[in-house]
């Protein structure tokens, strides 16, 4: 039973990889490395904690936006919405 | 228009938004003075992107929604659906962000309501989904579960539940029904909003007439979207207007939305 809630779960990280990947338009190996992270801090940890992974500029902006519409979506994502904002940063759509 | 969102929240969404979709912040900021700025995730259209941008927003849609169910089922160890208020989340966070096409699913419970298996039984079209009684019985006898919640969507942005809704629901439970086995719910999910058919409406008897022919589903004609154009929103409906359609009653048992077996 636990096996089969984690594999339905871990399909869902994935899933959710996935569609970053399609909305960064970034490589598989990104997008691995935000399953990983995903999966290892929860879906809320994972955007908490988004300073900790290494991601490359680009990718953070990206990640940072996503975070930015679902703290204003309510979603609690964000703990210090000041975080967000540093002067110059902005993700190439 | 009500706005249950604060100039910090608004200004977040919209600066995330423009850094993923590059949709111009004044566009955004312009819909805002005059709307519910969260509708233009529900109804991109109203302001007018590109190809790319609208393509991004679904994206974005899609992954939202996974993002909440995610957040749902790290919150309890074990996601236990034993009220239609919490099956009402988990299917909205689903189904929610599908606009292109028609989905039905079964949740199939154990007798202490956790989930045993989630399963996608039928995925088309809009119009052209069909649902086939004998799938969603062997895969409950396969995983031996005691209890069924099923759930769809509409693309069209109805809640209300059509005629055809109902029969679906009436046919599965006059399959399930002498096999102890109870259908408690049957979930509708248009937008990110959901209507629970036991809570608001209650569910069908069963029926003596057992038929395991497939079902299609054709909700695009939804008794609300008779009235409403297709791109309406739905929160622009307050429950009176709902209840013109006769078919929601006033939602005033809160605390009895809990399922018994």
């Amino acid at each position: 039973m636990m096996k089969q809630e984690s594999a339905i779960k871990q399909k869902d990280y994935e899933r959710a990889s996935r569609h970053l990947e399609k909305l960064f338009e970034v490589d598989s190996d990104i997008t691995e490395q935000i399953n990983r992270g995903l999966q290892d801090y929860g879906a809320n940890g994972f955007f908490r904690n988004l300073e900790t992974f290494g991601f490359s500029e680009d990718v953070f902006e990206k990640l940072k936006a996503v975070r930015m519409v679902l703290f204003g979506m309510g979603e609690e994502a964000v703990p210090d919405l000041q975080k967000l904002e540093k002067p110059g940063g902005s993700a190439k759509p | 228009m009500k706005k249950n969102y604060d100039e910090a929240h608004a200004s977040s969404f919209i600066k995330g938004i423009t850094r993923l979709t590059g949709i111009a912040e004044s566009k955004l900021k312009k819909y805002a003075a005059e709307n519910n700025l969260f509708n233009v995730l529900e109804h991109p259209n109203t302001i007018d992107p590109n190809k790319q941008q609208l393509e991004k927003i679904h994206v974005l849609n899609e992954f939202i929604s996974i993002y909440r169910l995610l957040k749902l089922q790290e919150n309890e160890n074990k996601l236990v659906l034993d009220s239609s208020k919490v099956a009402g989340e988990y299917f909205a966070s689903l189904l929610g962000g599908i606009k292109d096409r028609e989905k039905f699913m079964a949740a199939f419970l154990d007798t202490g309501n956790n989930i045993i298996e989630t399963r996608i039984f039928s995925e088309g079209s809009i119009g052209e989904a069909a649902v086939y009684p004998r799938m969603i019985l062997k895969a409950a006898l396969d995983c031996d579960c005691t209890s069924i919640l099923l759930a769809h969507n509409h693309p069209g942005g109805s809640r209300i539940p059509s005629i055809q809704d109902r029969d679906i629901t009436e046919r599965l439970i006059s399959i399930f029904a002498p096999l102890q086995i109870s259908v408690l719910d049957h979930i509708i999910v248009a937008n990110s909003q959901y209507h629970s058919m036991a809570e608001k409406e209650g569910m069908p008897q069963p029926s003596r007439d057992v038929s395991y022919d497939v079902i299609p589903l054709d909700n695009n004609k939804g008794l609300g979207e008779d009235k409403a154009d297709f791109h309406a929103d739905i929160s622009d409906f307050d429950e009176s207007d709902l209840d013109e359609f006769n078919l929601i009653e006033p939602d005033d048992q809160e605390d009895e939305d809990e399922w018994e077996l």
